[in-house]
């Protein structure tokens, strides 16, 4: 069998955290290598790792029988592997041009930069990607997440790499948007160049994988082969136990109070909201669906006073105003956004401060807040939500995305927050977290508090929400109780 | 355990390099440098820093720089003065502090309503300052009473840095005000999410710099006993360079300490006698501490694995 990649007891360590302790890939040329495990399995870690963004602590590569051992990004991309991050990898205030020869302005000529060559080489390789929309001279900001992730997949494939890399890109993409990243992969494939795809949708895993490698706690379990593959072997494999499969709820729905716990009414941002109402009740999930322009977060934020809509109000279950965050959160309410670790946490604190940055006013005994009454509540809390971590004393940037969202969600339990605005609360984080995550929206509930739910999955809103909206275009096209029992085609009718 | 090791050495580097160049100090030049008067000197000097340094701490944790205090002190001097010509000088104390706020206020409304960097709003009051206290200084003489300078000795001086610290540290680490501002430092949007008065906490970090400021202004009055035209110019950069030998981060965060404010004005007037002590021209000790304050930026900054990854 003719290989590519071959990666040998490889071990990182941050500090005393320790990533991979001892990993194992063989990649075939030609091949499509799925690569799976919990957050904090060290998925991320080892595919930076091939990218050249980490070094390796130990163990070693071969990248077509030579040894292999990138010192930086620009390195490993002239030997041909190429990484489509997790996150954005486009700079913004920089131009479309300008980030798609970022670091190797010189490459379609010698010497000086020719900036007209860039932007004609730019323009061919847009439009070779069905990318003829996108203005090379324009700020890569200017455009949506999802635009700037396929002007990446551009970039990554105008390289014609050996190696491609797709690390959880897929997950924060629309259908269409997917759709071209199977494209792009397909046609690796029969170029007989090979791909590492790594993803939380074991569904996702299944279709477009030839093998699967298994990763847990930093260490390798198993490589399966293509007969071998079966979603609860995957699973059983990822978790070392076997899962119950019960997952969301199981309950009829109903027992909604009839008060409000948070009510808008004419919400309006110029181009984005066209007057959207709604009343989330005590007792219930909302669940609101939609793509993800069809304005759904910019409501999130909204109902939580981040950010000001042009019109309309959003009053509190006391009848109150919300206009600013502070507003919000002396009203008992809680946001959980969609991007966390730029917008709920705070990534060189520690735990601790994470879990009590909103609960000063609740420790404080006159102006003094003893460290004692915080660092309990901290443990307590993290305690309860099973924070994987040594103590609260850890800087939270070590831990997985999955633990960082339970500290993002302790922080509000520890304020008495009982109304949550949850913005994909379960994007990109693993099976065992997601469940745990699911059981504390059930018990929130149960309690007589009250969450929206702002959701990109379908099965996710129709197995958590009592009530589904749906948004289209920047108003409600439709509603779904948990009673009518809706398929995911009759909520993706509404939404196109 | 690479991570923690480097994490502690950033904590004691700043008290290693105090020992260090004290202990060099002290064998190259021939005792004069431990001499008692010669320490008390040093120790004398650095106070004042010490003291606006500890408010300074509080707009450095929440990730901004106070440029306005060399000129924040010049006003507060001659504003003081003119009010009650130092004969009452618990009154021109008050008086000092009370300015001191409203000079940072102004600088901090500029900032937070106007949306500009904090300090470009501090240079303007810098410039600003400047001017009008030369051109006050150039028209009238603007003398102390004697008896005013009868208390600018270090026990005073301490008196007030040990209340002053003490102060800082308890605002600083055991109350909202304090908590905020490091928050605020390690990522303000998550701050404003966590439903914490970002633009309030951050004017509140400028009213203490500048109380700090103001008691700062009133001990350098009555060392020198006259509002002169230089007074306190340099101050701005004497407290950046100072908290930066304490190593404290430069984008502020939940890792900004108090003891920076301490150890680091000792550390740099330790510096600059030394180097004079060692017969260094003034010049030359100017470039000597613009060497190793590159060399602490570059030991202190935070660079992460990756972080220039595309």
């Amino acid at each position: 069998m003719d290989v590519l990649l071959k990666v040998e007891d490889m071990r990182k360590d941050f500090g005393a955290t320790r990533a991979l302790a001892g990993v194992h890939l063989e990649l075939r040329r030609g091949e499509v290598h799925g690569l799976v495990g919990e957050n904090g399995s060290g998925k991320s870690t080892l595919s930076n790792i091939i990218a050249g963004v980490y070094r390796p602590s130990g163990g070693s590569m071969s990248l077509d029988g030579a040894a292999y051992s990138p010192q930086s990004v620009l390195a490993a991309s002239r030997a041909g592997v190429s990484l489509l991050a997790q996150e954005t990898g486009t700079i913004a205030g920089m131009s479309v041009y300008e980030n798609m020869f970022l670091g190797e302005e010189t490459a379609p000529g010698r010497g000086l930069v020719s900036v007209g060559r860039l932007k004609r080489e730019t323009r061919r390789i847009l439009d070779e990607n069905g990318l003829e929309g996108i203005d090379v001279e324009r700020d890569a900001a200017e455009y949506s997440f999802e635009q700037r992730k396929m002007l990446e997949v551009a970039r990554a494939v105008a390289h014609s790499p050996q190696l491609l890399i797709v690390d959880e890109t897929t997950t924060a993409l629309s259908h269409r948007g997917r759709q071209k990243i199977y494209e792009v992969i397909r046609a690796m494939r029969e170029d007989k160049r090979s791909v590492i795809f790594i993803s939380h949708d074991l569904d996702e895993i299944l279709d477009v994988c030839d093998r699967v490698t298994i990763l847990r706690d930093g260490q390798y379990i198993a490589t399966l082969e293509r007969a071998e593959l079966e979603k609860e072997r995957l699973r059983s494999l990822m978790i070392g136990r076997e899962f119950d499969g019960v997952y969301y709820r199981t309950d009829a729905g109903g027992g909604a109070s009839g008060e409000a716990a948070l009510s808008a009414s004419g919400i309006r941002l110029d181009g984005v909201l066209a007057g959207v109402s709604l009343t989330l009740r005590r007792g219930e999930i909302l669940g609101v669906g939609g793509l993800t322009e069809s304005g759904m977060h910019e409501l999130g934020k909204i109902l939580f006073g981040a950010l000001r809509p042009d019109s309309g109000e959003v009053l509190s279950a006391s009848g109150a105003r919300i206009r600013s965050t502070l507003d919000a959160v002396r009203e008992g309410i809680a946001y959980i956004p969609k991007d966390r670790d730029t917008e709920s946490l705070f990534i060189s604190a520690n735990i601790r401060d994470n879990i009590a940055a909103a609960s000063y006013d609740r420790l404080r005994r006159g102006a003094y807040i003893p460290p004692k009454a915080e660092r309990a509540m901290a443990e307590e809390l993290a305690g309860r939500l099973q924070v994987k971590m040594r103590s609260v004393a850890q800087q939270l940037g070590e831990l997985s995305g999955g633990n960082k969202q339970k500290v993002a969600i302790c922080k509000w339990l520890a304020r008495g927050s009982d109304v949550f605005i949850m913005d994909c609360p379960t994007r990109g984080i693993d099976v065992g977290v997601k469940a745990a995550i699911y059981r504390l929206m059930e018990e929130i509930r149960e309690k007589g508090g009250a969450i929206l739910m702002i959701s990109e999955e379908l099965t996710e809103l129709i197995g958590m929400s009592d009530r589904i909206l749906v948004l289209k275009d920047g108003a409600l096209s439709g509603e779904f109780l948990r009673a009518d029992a809706p398929g995911e085609q009759d909520i993706i009718r509404l939404m196109l | 355990m690479k991570r923690l090791d480097k994490g502690l050495l950033k904590n004691l580097a700043p008290y290693a390099g105090l020992i260090a160049i004290t202990l060099i100090f002290a064998l190259t030049t021939g005792g004069r440098f431990t001499q008692a008067r010669n320490l008390t000197n040093i120790i004398g000097q650095s106070m004042v820093t010490m003291i606006a340094a500890c408010g300074c701490t509080f707009v450095m944790a929440h990730n901004n720089l106070d440029f306005s205090l060399g000129g924040g002190c010049a006003l507060i001097s001659a504003a003081s003065f003119l009010v009650t010509r130092g004969e009452n000088l618990p009154l021109t104390l008050l008086m000092c502090m009370v300015f001191g706020v409203l000079c940072s206020l102004v600088t901090a409304l500029i900032h937070v309503k106007g949306r500009i960097p904090a300090f470009m709003a501090g240079m303007c009051i810098m410039f600003v300052g400047r001017g009008v206290v030369e051109g006050l200084a150039t028209n009238m003489v603007m003398n102390l009473p004697a008896a005013a300078t009868a208390y600018a000795n270090n026990m005073v001086y301490l008196a007030f840095l040990v209340v002053v610290f003490a102060l800082s540290v308890f605002v600083f680490n055991y109350t909202k005000v304090g908590k905020a501002q490091k928050l605020i430092g390690a990522n303000p949007r998550a701050a404003e999410l966590s439903g914490i008065a970002v633009g309030r906490y951050k004017a509140i970090a400028f009213a203490i710099s500048g109380l700090t400021l103001g008691i700062a202004s009133f001990l350098t009055m009555i060392r020198i006993g006259s509002v002169t035209k230089t007074i306190g110019s340099g101050l701005e950069t004497d407290v950046l360079i100072a908290l930066t030998l304490g190593g404290i981060p430069l984008a502020g965060g939940t890792d900004t300490r108090m003891r920076s404010a301490l150890i680091g004005s000792l550390t740099y007037y330790v510096l600059g006698n030394g180097l004079m002590i060692w017969g260094l021209d003034a010049n030359v000790i100017s470039i000597v501490k613009g060497v190793i304050f590159l060399a602490t930026v570059y030991v202190t900054m935070e660079r992460r694995e990756g972080s220039y990854a595309l």
